[in-house]
Order: C-alpha cells, then structure tokens, then sequence
C-alpha cells in the first residue's frame, strides 16, 4: 500500500476518457487487487427550502469520514423549470467529477404542521436531486426516524447536537454545524 | 504527433484563435470538424519551434481526458505534412464563439445568466480535473446546436505563454491581477477571467471599447472598481462580477461553486434587450402587451438627456412614461436611468 498525493489521487479519479474511475477501482478490489490507496467518496445530501446541502466525505473502513467538501447549492431566481434543470446539472456535474461513489438523500417526511406549498416544493427539489444522484451513483433515501431507529442508541437530533460525537466521529474541522445532518446520514449509512 | 501527418481536407477560415486561425475541415472519421493550425513564426528558431511543440504535446495529453457537456472535445493534434504548424483538430460548434455576440450587442442577464451556467459546469469538470484553462474569454466560448455554451482551448496555454506570448487583442484584458504581478495561474485565476467575460458579455463591445482597455490598468490594482456599467445592470451583479475580480485572492471568489451560489442568487427581471451606439443607447423589453423604450442620447461626454415611453404590440397609441428634464448632466442621467431601469 502506498500513499499518492491528493493532485495525482484527483487524476486518478477519471480514466483517459473523463470518465470517473471509481467503478474500476471496485472491480479491481473484487479481483483481489491492492487498491486501498483510494478511498470511497460519499456525499450526504439534505435538501430545505430551495437549498441542498452536500457533505463530501472519504470513507475508509475503521476510520472516521474525512470532510473533503460542504457546501450548499441554492436554486437560482426567476423561471422555475429552468432553475431545477441548473440544480440537476450541477449536482450531476459535481458527483460525476468528483467520483463520488454513494449519495444519500434525507427522505421526505410527514411534518407536524400544515403541509404548504413552500413544502410541496422543497419536496420538488428533492425529487430532482435525488433523480440526479441516482444518474450518477448508488443513491439510498434514509428519514431521520429511521437513523434514530438505526444508529446508536440516541435519537438523531441528539447526534447533532453533540459536538463531542463530531469530535470523535468525523475528521474536518471545516464541517458547519449546520451541515451536520447531512454528514450524520454518511456515519447512519456506513452502519447499514 | 510528430508520427502522425495530417489528413484533414481544410476549407474555410471561421475565426482567429490565440495562436493561429481556425477552420472548417473534413476529417476521414468525424465529419465535419474545426480546425485550429497553429503555424510557426518565421522568427523563431528551431528550438524554440521545437520546444513550443513539445508542449503542445503534453498539454495534448490532458485533453484527452476532458470529454464532458460544456467542453468542446478534442479529437487529436496532428503535425501538417511540411512540419511547420499544428493542427488541432476539435469539433464544430456551429453556433460559432461568444465573441461575435459580444461584438454585436450587450447581451441580457438571463441570457448571460444561461451562459455563465454552461461554462461553470464545464470549469467546474476541468478544476476537478486538476487542470486550469488559463484562457477564459468570449473566443473561447462556443454555441453548439443547441445553443450550450462550451469550453474551448483549454490546456494549450502555459504560463510562460500567458504573459510571455500574448498579444492577441483582448487577451491580456483577461490576465487577473495577481498574474501580472509574477503569481502563478491558478482557480481563482479562471475565477477571474469569467468575471471579465461576464462583465463584456453584459456590456458589448461597443461600451467595452469607450474606457481604456484593462490591460493597461489591471496591474495598478483595483481594477473592479474601475468598471463602467451600463445603468441597466442590477447592482447584485456588480456585487458578484467585482467579487470574481478582487485584487486578493483571499478576498475573490474561491471556487466554481461559490460563484453558482453567487449566480443563483441574482435577480434576472427587469430583462432589457440593449443597444450601444455612438451616440445613443437604447433600452427595451416586453411588459404584458406593450414594449417599453428607453432612449438616451449623448450629445456629448458630459450633456446627455434622457426619455421612455411604451408602444402597443399590435394597435393603439405610445405613452411616454419618463424623461429628463431636458440636457443634464451625465451623471445625473446615469443616477436617472439607474432609477427607472431597475425600479
């Protein structure tokens, strides 16, 4: 096992072609080859409002996700139809070049409030995301009661909250606490 | 390449690139294709020709690994039979570049808005490639068929060739502050270049040409500051443009994504259609079943007078809806127009 640089594991990530080597790297380790020098990357994807928040981590058996991305994606002003199209291309665009190799989405779920429009919406948007992951890599849906059910004995609120469990749990600094869902969704999914 | 001599049937010039012309050819396997050529300059040694093939060559190289939506590919490089140019050989995009729409005309902020999210994507794909274009600018911007915007010319510029080979005109109008001062390419660099490309689309050649040129005052240091905006161009976009085009890099927009964010956020109504001429600039747009103008005349540097009015699509009478009361100042037309076109 060897370690390569970050500029050169980048390269690595896309074949001659552009195309993203990840499923390449998979069957090489099914055949029984050495290829842990590159680790999976998955993204941990939280839609609200007309935002998605996307937490790019590498995951590596035994070790806590390391952060290599947070960041949030807005849907742009004006045409709607136009602005979904923006927000599908992108995060295709992202999850393609980046070799992102699993996507979980927050699923929908019943609120205790009335259901208004902002809602329907904010559920539009998270149908594009999803579809858009799901063109690129494997996608899972999970609900925040079905972490709670799931992972550790806590519910997940409580995970998010508690800076302690970051400290230990998840290497990045630069994780925003608000992002925090979105990579709690990446520890539920490495649990399953 | 030096292996491998061209076969390519060339035709007709369709545009000057950095480097050389371009063409339309055919080729055995793709068609229809364009074709940039690079000729050597009778003046240059022959190491130096020899050299700057080279590294063409291993540019080449990162080309191939480049297929993606908003990049126009590559399909190879291969020597002309004489051995004194290059031929690039990529696809045509039949829309032709950006260049001759920031000729014609400024261009809408919806419309510069569509641009702007075509070549972030395809920017985005080249930085997480670990690669930097170095050359953002409207030439290098292509419409496909389907009106897309495309990336074009990435990784045949070095930087030794940014400063020390450029002098097409217009080029150096994109070389960011930082480059100029003996600071390598970079990201933010690209980030930079985009914002001087957005910043011409919006504007046209014929506002861009009335200022001195950049080039000659980039290096000074705030340059952003410097920008002359037609009155038209909401203030969110001025805020975003500038953004892309601080002195400090620390302070510019750091990444692709942060200028989507940025992008997302920008208003896209009013949309005015815009025309720059000598004397006159002329406004419009489309409100329920109406047009609305707006006219302003510069009778010189410094008197300029003002009016709007509304016309029917189909019948019915103008109604003027604004002017300036009589020749004022240029400054107070601008504060005026400022007022009535983004109310």
């Amino acid at each position: 096992m060897f370690e390569l640089s970050s500029e050169l594991a980048k390269r690595l990530r896309h074949d001659f072609r552009g195309e993203p080597t990840s499923s390449i790297y998979r069957l090489h380790r099914r055949r029984g080859f050495e290829v842990s020098f590159l680790a999976d990357r998955w993204v941990g994807i939280v839609v609200s409002g007309k935002q998605a928040t996307l937490v790019d981590a590498e995951v590596v058996d035994g070790q806590p996700p390391r952060l290599q991305n947070d960041l949030h994606m807005k849907l742009q002003s004006g045409d709607r139809a136009e602005a979904l199209a923006v927000m599908s291309q992108q995060i295709t665009n992202y999850l393609r070049e980046n070799g992102i190799e699993r996507v979980v989405v927050k699923g929908s779920s019943a609120g205790k409030t009335a259901m208004k429009l902002s809602h329907l919406e904010s559920a539009e948007l998270r149908g594009v995301v999803i579809s858009s992951a799901a063109s690129v890599c494997d996608t899972s849906i999970k609900k925040t009661g079905v972490i709670s059910r799931t992972y550790g004995s806590r519910k997940a609120n409580e995970y998010i909250e508690d800076d302690e469990h970051w400290n230990t749990h998840f290497d990045g600094d630069a994780l925003k606490k608000g992002s925090r869902e979105a990579a709690l969704l990446l520890l539920a999914e490495r649990e399953d | 390449m030096s292996k491998f001599k061209s076969n390519l049937a060339i035709g007709k010039k369709i545009d000057n690139g950095h480097f050389g012309e371009v063409h339309m050819a055919d080729d055995d396997v793709h068609g229809q294709v364009a074709v940039k050529i690079i000729r050597r300059d009778p003046n240059e040694d022959d190491a130096t020709w020899q050299n700057m093939k080279k590294e063409f060559m291993s540019e080449a190289q990162l080309l191939a690994k480049a297929a993606h939506p908003n990049i126009v590919p590559v399909y190879h490089l291969v020597e002309s039979n004489d051995g004194q140019s290059i031929q690039y050989c990529m696809e045509y995009c039949s829309g032709g570049s950006l260049k001759s729409i920031y000729e014609a005309r400024p261009q809408s902020i919806s419309e510069v808005r569509k641009i702007a999210n075509d070549v972030l994507l395809g920017l985005d794909a080249l930085h997480a490639r670990g690669m930097i274009h170095r050359d953002i600018k409207p030439g290098n911007i292509l419409l496909d068929g389907n009106g897309t915007a495309r990336i074009a010319d990435f990784g045949l510029v070095t930087d030794r060739i940014v400063l020390g080979y450029a002098s097409q005109q217009g080029y150096k109008d994109h070389v960011a502050y930082e480059v100029w001062h003996g600071k390598g390419t970079s990201v933010r660099s690209d980030i930079w270049a985009l914002g001087m490309t957005l910043y011409r689309l919006l504007h046209g050649e014929a506002w861009y040409t009335e200022t001195d040129l950049p080039r000659y005052h980039i290096r000074d240091g705030n340059f952003c500051d410097r920008l002359k905006w037609l009155p038209h161009i909401p203030k969110q976009w001025r805020r975003m443009i500038r953004a892309m085009m601080y002195d400090d890099t620390d302070r510019r927009l750091q990444s692709v994504g942060q200028v989507q964010n940025a992008l997302s956020r920008l208003p896209v109504s009013p949309d005015w259609a815009c025309e720059v001429r000598r004397a006159e600039v002329e406004w419009s747009r489309q409100s329920g079943n109406r047009v609305v103008w707006v006219l302003l005349n510069r009778h010189s540097s410094r008197k300029h007078e003002w009016r709007s009015w509304s016309e029917p699509l189909t019948t019915g009478r103008s109604k003027t809806l604004a002017r300036s009361e009589g020749v004022i100042s240029a400054s107070q037309a601008k504060k005026e127009l400022e007022a009535h076109l983004l109310p």
